[in-house]
């Protein structure tokens, strides 16, 4: 009696499964490798990435609110200002588990607990650029253009956008580009650089060095769009725009 | 099969009683009696920091006071020093009675080399008062009092110094009123000492 009940129940769940599209949650392996981010002095040697896992795509508002109902910590009426302002959750549904619109307005306090109640973690900011512009793919005319093309949207779009939608990257992750901003694990590393350990102006020196960008440079103004856009950030910031994924270390 | 209902049902109800009762504070015994922080307050953050007398401490336990609060680590010799002697320029502009009020709180990157004996050091060398408290931590905890404050940093490696790394970071000094709550922030190697001493109940 109880081996059919159980049988029938697994049976249940592998139809389910097989039923439904490449499941969300789905991770790829990153395999380790060196590159050279935005932010890198021409003196400095370049960063090492050991081999990870990434989600492929982002978080979806359905995963999220599943999450949040097994975390009531982190429900709106229950979540401290200094770790979600007041953006937070604003026009998510989170009453739909089956959302597969991409998770946005969430901040870096919920988004690292969220990825932590998967055993997972948040990609760093040099992870997420390596898989970002790996080999530089993300500089190929169709793919910055689309970026381009992005930066000129409405910000309050991504809210109802599916994931998938957006490119896909040569190792197999989603919406990298064209989607969503994205939170990494040491986002408030990133105005910071090499030497600016007797400079706090270290913000305006991005933006200097962006303001002598080149034309034909527009790889590297998304890229500095990035870096400029996280450095504006604080912890409980939400947006429109602003999601996440989960990364894993390879054990 | 009845069974199975049972234990279907138990596990349920477990759940549900666990996930809808408040999460139990670790660190409860370190809480003072005074009220609970509000929402907007630094005093959420209920991990544990190490301070220069090797005592552990929530930041909670600043409570009642205004505190001066600035990011830092040790061995750094270009900004930090620079910012510890702002401080102290800030504390010798108030008033006895502000003083007596007032913290002064210095929270480190460096959670590899700052324990409490280069902490102390730090003190001994920049001639900190008793007014000042610096804390050491684990890095996921100064990661997010670092990301509450909008303090960047970045480790970065340098065969030149001892350890092989350095940070690079940036420099923000803050306000918290005696509950925690962020009253007035400068990013800057300079504190405006009129701006806050005017913010520090006299």
């Amino acid at each position: 009696m109880l081996t059919r009940y159980y049988a029938g129940f697994a049976c249940m769940i592998l139809g389910l499964m097989s039923l439904a599209p490449l499941a969300a949650a789905d991770m790829k392996p990153i395999a380790a490798g060196s590159f050279r981010p935005f932010d890198l002095k021409k003196e400095q040697k370049p960063v090492q990435i050991r081999s990870f896992f990434l989600d492929a795509y982002p978080v979806t508002s359905g995963e999220f609110a599943a999450f949040l109902q097994k975390t009531p910590a982190w429900q709106r009426a229950n979540v401290p200002a200094i770790k979600a302002d007041q953006g937070y959750l604003k026009n998510v549904d989170i009453s739909n588990l089956q959302s597969r619109t991409v998770m946005t307005q969430v901040s870096w306090y919920a988004a690292r607990a969220y990825c932590r109640t998967q055993g997972k973690r948040l990609p760093t900011l040099y992870e997420w650029e390596y898989v970002a512009t790996y080999k530089k793919w993300d500089a190929r005319p169709e793919v910055n253009s689309r970026i381009l093309a992005w930066f000129g949207k409405p910000n309050d779009l991504a809210t109802d956008t599916p994931i998938g939608t957006g490119l896909v990257s040569p190792q197999g992750i989603h919406d990298l580009h064209g989607l969503i901003w994205e939170w990494v694990d040491d986002f408030n590393s990133s105005s910071v650089t090499g030497d600016s350990r007797a400079d706090t102006d270290t913000e305006s020196n991005l933006f200097c060095g962006a303001s002598s960008l080149s034309g034909s440079d527009l790889r590297n103004y998304a890229t500095y769009m990035r870096y400029g856009m996280r450095s504006s950030l604080k912890g409980n910031y939400t947006g429109h725009n602003l999601g996440f994924r989960c990364a894993k270390d390879t054990k | 099969m009845k069974k199975v209902i049972f234990l279907i049902v138990a596990v349920a109800t477990a759940t549900s009683t666990i996930s809808c009762k408040k999460p139990v504070d670790p660190h409860a015994a370190h809480q003072m009696d005074a009220q609970q922080p509000s929402g907007a307050s630094l005093y959420q953050f209920h991990d544990l920091f190490t301070d220069q007398n090797e005592k552990t401490m929530i930041l909670h336990q600043l409570q009642g006071k205004y505190v001066v609060l600035a990011m830092f680590y040790a061995t750094c010799t270009a900004i930090c020093p620079r910012i510890a002697a702002e401080m102290l320029r800030l504390e010798r502009s108030l008033s006895a009675n502000q003083r007596a009020n007032t913290r002064f709180v210095m929270i480190s990157f460096d959670h590899e080399r700052d324990n409490s004996t280069a902490l102390r050091k730090f003190i001994a060398k920049m001639k900190l008062t008793d007014s000042f408290t610096l804390l050491t931590g684990k890095a996921e905890s100064i990661r997010e009092i670092a990301a509450a404050l909008g303090v960047s940093y970045k480790k970065i490696p340098d065969d030149r110094v001892a350890g092989g790394y350095e940070y690079s970071h940036s420099s923000v000094f803050t306000l918290l009123s005696p509950q925690g709550e962020i009253v007035l922030q400068h990013a800057g190697l300079s504190v405006n000492v009129d701006t806050f001493s005017q913010k520090i109940g006299r």
